[in-house]
């Protein structure tokens, strides 16, 4: 499925979710609904991408949410609010990383959607890009969904993670050495044999 | 391939390509579902709470029946075994909650295990220690804690300190002796939290130390919950969340004080933002005896 074509909820304006988040913080359900729905599709989106897996990635949202709406009176500044949550999503998607185990090979390659037509040359970068990433581990694939996909800065991506920045500074260099590898390896002609 | 910035396009671009936009709908319909079952954690300290055990939490329903049943106070106090000495009985009874009078004359009420308090002095019971302190609005108590939105207080028998913080099956192996210094040093030994350096303390004429302690920067991202130290029947005991607050709320304030040989721990918790000088003023009217 490309999601391009499919409509986002709408987003709540900052201040307003300022607002709802103190609400929500109050025990408000109805203004932690309205946060849930302004950030579902975020969540989703980025747990999806690091996962590579529908059901996995439903599961981590779903549980992101759940410990939001419990932890949510802990929160100390309610403008932190977007990478508190963010960082709940990425304590949810270790969780449900270790508990697919094994499994989440064999189930991510199975429900990998079908990709939109492209041009030949376009289909296999893409592929290339697919299998580097399905081989990256779990660390290295958040990096660098948080950093070029949500355009995070260093400093926010090592918030998100509770790590030191220098560490998500290697992190994302040996994820992106590591993808240039593999796309440099799937463009490598086949080694041929040489007769004497 | 050119390395660096063509890769990173064109790991971005794909990550464009590849995103799914929205989230199904029965994401938001199965959370709700259990959210609805789910109570927020709503006071302050909450989140830093000891998680009851199975055995615990039967037991405390037990009481709550009894309670309820029988009209009974019964106080039920798993981690006041003293640290280091011969096991004490474990407290049947039960203490009064009738107000006593302090040395000074003034009224002390026994710390109840849950509610708001009335403005007051009390007494925990909760250690080998009895400490009594004045409370003014705005505390409730939750047995051997007491809090309010942005401060908490809450006293700890230590009997075992994790090795690793990340690794609740750390601390079997930890032998922990009696003293305010073998409690620094095993905190201090800690792997994955970061100790102050010990600042000296009185408190009732009891010396002690008071250290800080925070989740350490370099600890293993799958670390979720930092625990501490035990309670006496194993469980843990103080519990960090990082993902609670910024790394500045996450310091966690512990005084040792040694009592005429007796251990007392308790960690003194404020928000940065809170009013400093409301839990130091019930620090400075705590009074201290062995029981």
């Amino acid at each position: 499925m490309n999601a391009a074509t499919t409509e986002t909820r709408p987003a709540i304006p900052a201040s307003v979710m300022l607002e709802h988040v103190a609400r929500a913080r109050a025990g408000d359900r109805e203004a932690f609904d309205l946060i849930a729905a302004s950030v579902v599709d975020r969540l989703y989106s980025i747990a999806r991408l690091v996962l590579r897996d529908a059901d996995l990635a439903e599961d981590a949202v779903q549980d992101a949410l759940v410990r939001c709406w419990r932890d949510l009176p802990m929160l100390r500044d309610d403008a932190n609010f977007d990478s508190w949550v963010r960082r709940l999503l990425m304590n949810a998607i270790t969780d449900e990383f270790r508990r697919a185990g094994r499994r989440r090979t064999a189930i991510s390659l199975l429900r990998l959607d079908p990709p939109a037509p492209d041009p030949a040359e376009d289909v296999a970068t893409r592929e290339q890009l697919a299998r580097g990433f399905q081989r990256l581990t779990l660390d290295h694939r958040k990096v660098l969904v948080l950093r070029l996909y949500l355009g995070l800065s260093l400093e926010e991506t090592a918030t998100t993670l509770g790590i030191p920045a220098g560490t998500a500074k290697s992190r994302l260099h040996y994820a992106i050495e590591a993808m240039r590898v593999a796309l440099e390896a799937d463009a490598r002609p086949p080694i041929q044999e040489v007769s004497a | 391939m050119n390395a660096g910035r063509d890769v990173e396009r064109l790991i971005a671009d794909w990550f464009v390509e590849e995103a799914v936009l929205r989230a199904p709908d029965r994401i938001l319909e199965d959370a709700g579902r259990v959210v609805d079952r789910t109570k927020q954690r709503r006071f302050g300290a909450a989140w830093r709470n000891p998680f009851m055990s199975a055995p615990l939490r039967v037991a405390a329903a037990a009481v709550l029946g009894v309670l309820v049943l029988g009209g009974a106070l019964i106080i039920f106090k798993p981690w006041s075994a003293p640290v280091g000495g011969p096991t004490s009985p474990p407290p049947s009874a039960t203490p009064s909650a009738e107000p006593s009078p302090s040395p000074s004359g003034e009224l002390v009420r026994v710390l109840p295990e849950s509610g708001r308090l009335e403005p007051g002095r009390y007494v925990s019971q909760a250690t080998a220690v009895d400490v009594e302190f004045t409370v003014g609005s705005g505390w409730t108590s939750g047995g051997y804690y007491v809090n309010t939105d942005t401060q908490s207080l809450s006293f700890w028998n230590v009997p075992k300190v994790y090795a690793d913080a990340c690794d609740l099956g750390s601390a079997a192996d930890t032998a922990l002796g009696g003293s305010v210094d073998d409690l620094v040093a095993a905190l201090d030994n800690q792997a994955n939290t970061d100790m102050s350096s010990p600042v000296e303390v009185t408190i009732d004429g009891h010396r002690g130390v008071r250290v800080e302690l925070s989740p350490s920067s370099g600890r293993p991202e799958s670390c979720s919950t930092l625990a501490l130290w035990t309670i006496p029947d194993g469980g843990p005991g103080r519990q960090i969340d990082p993902s609670s607050g910024p790394p500045d709320e996450l310091v966690e304030p512990v005084w040792i004080v040694d009592v005429d040989g007796a251990r007392v721990v308790f960690v003194a918790w404020e928000s940065k933002a809170s009013d400093h000088s409301v839990i130091a003023d019930v620090i400075a009217s705590m009074t201290m005896r062995k029981r």
